[in-house]
C-alpha cells in the first residue's frame, strides 16, 4: 500500500493528487491518499480528507512506501516509524503553502533521510527509487536535556 | 527561587508543528516539573492535550486587536500560574506571554522551530534579545544569533 499525506495545511496542493492519480490509474498498489484542504478529487485511489491522529499513525505503519508533503509534522511522523518517504514540498511559487518546504526537504535528501521531488514528473521515477531506498538514521539530538541541564543549574 | 519547591514550566506553542515539537521536547525531559500548555484551538487539540493541564487562548494571527485579547488572557493565566520557566517554539501567540513573563522574572527558553533550516523565524529573531536559552536545529541558524546553542533536529 502506498500512503500520500497532504497533511492539514490550507493551502491547495491538486498538483501532487492529479500526479498521484495519473500513476494509481497504471500501477496494481492500492494508494491511500490524505487530501487535507485539497479540492480535486481523485478516481484511481481511496480517499479522505482528514482522519484521527491514532489511524493516520496506524497507516504510516502499514505502508510500504509513503508520499508526503514538506511539512515538518507530516516528515517526522513518517521519519520516526523508519519509513520510506518521497517528500514533495509544497512550493510557495504556486501558493501551495505559506512557508517554505523545499528547506526541509533539501536538507532531509542531503542526509540521506528522503527522496525529494521538486518537477513532479519525476514523482513515478522516485516511487521506483523508494523502493530499494536506505534511509539514513537520525542523528540524534539533544534538545531535552539541553532544557534540562539549563533548568537544573538556573535553580 | 527555593531549591525545594516544584518547578513549575508554562509550554506555550502555535498548535500545528510548533506544538508537537514543544511537546516532544517536554516529554523528553523526564524530571518531575510541574507543566502546563497553552496554545489556541485546533479541531483534535483536546485529544492532544488530554491528560495535560492546558489552557486555549486566541491566535493573534497578525491582528492588533487579537494580539491584545491574546495579551490580556496570557497575562490572567501568567498571574494565575506564575511559571519559574516558560518554553516556546513560536509562534506569534507565545509572544505576549513571554515579554510577561520576562517582565515578571520567568525565564525564557526558546526552541527555533524543526522547519526552519536556512533562516530563523521572525518570532525567533525577537525572542532571542529575551531568551535565557535560545536552542536551534539547524547549524545553518547559528550564524544569525551569537549566543544560539545547537540542539540537533527533533527530526
Amino acid at each position: 500500500m502506498i500512503l500520500v499525506l497532504l497533511g492539514t495545511a490550507s493551502n491547495n496542493f491538486d498538483r501532487l493528487v492529479k500526479e498521484v492519480d495519473k500513476i494509481a490509474k497504471k500501477s496494481k498498489k492500492k494508494f491511500i491518499v490524505q487530501l487535507g484542504n485539497s479540492k480535486y478529487r481523485p478516481k484511481n485511489v481511496s480517499f479522505f480528507d482528514f482522519e484521527k491522529k491514532e489511524k493516520i499513525l496506524k497507516y504510516i505503519e502499514k505502508a510500504e512506501i509513503i508520499i508526503s508533503q514538506g511539512g515538518f509534522g507530516s516528515l517526522y511522523d513518517c521519519l520516526k516509524k523508519g519509513k520510506k518517504v518521497v517528500a514533495v514540498p509544497r512550493l510557495k511559487k504556486f501558493n501551495e503553502a505559506k512557508e517554505h518546504q523545499k528547506e526541509l526537504v533539501e536538507a532531509l535528501e542531503k542526509k540521506g533521510r528522503v527522496i525529494a521531488v521538486n518537477d513532479i514528473e519525476n514523482l513515478e521515477h522516485a516511487i521506483q527509487k523508494a523502493y530499494t531506498f536506505q534511509p539514513n538514521n537520525p542523528e540524534g539530538h539533544r534538545i531535552p536535556e539541553l532544557v534540562r541541564e539549563f533548568i537544573e543549574n538556573s535553580k | 527561587m527555593n531549591r525545594n519547591a516544584k518547578v513549575k514550566i508554562c509550554v506555550i506553542a502555535s498548535a500545528g508543528g510548533h506544538l508537537t515539537q514543544a511537546l516532544r521536547i517536554a516529554q523528553g525531559i523526564n524530571k518531575n516539573y510541574n507543566f502546563y500548555y497553552v496554545t489556541y484551538y485546533l479541531p483534535h487539540i483536546r485529544q492532544l492535550l488530554k491528560g495535560l493541564k492546558h489552557y486555549l487562548i486566541l491566535n493573534p494571527h497578525k491582528n492588533l486587536f487579537k494580539y491584545l485579547v491574546n495579551f490580556f488572557q496570557s497575562l490572567k493565566i501568567y498571574m494565575k500560574e506564575r511559571p519559574n520557566f516558560i518554553i516556546t517554539t513560536g509562534s506569534g501567540m507565545a509572544v505576549p506571554t513571554c515579554l510577561i513573563g520576562k517582565f515578571f522574572g520567568s525565564k525564557l527558553i526558546y526552541i527555533e522551530s524543526g522547519s526552519r533550516v536556512k533562516s530563523p523565524s521572525l518570532t525567533g529573531r525577537f525572542l532571542y534579545y529575551f531568551s535565557d536559552i535560545f536552542i536551534v536545529q539547524w547549524r545553518s541558524i547559528l550564524r544569525y544569533f551569537k549566543k544560539a546553542v545547537y540542539g540537533g533536529s527533533l527530526i
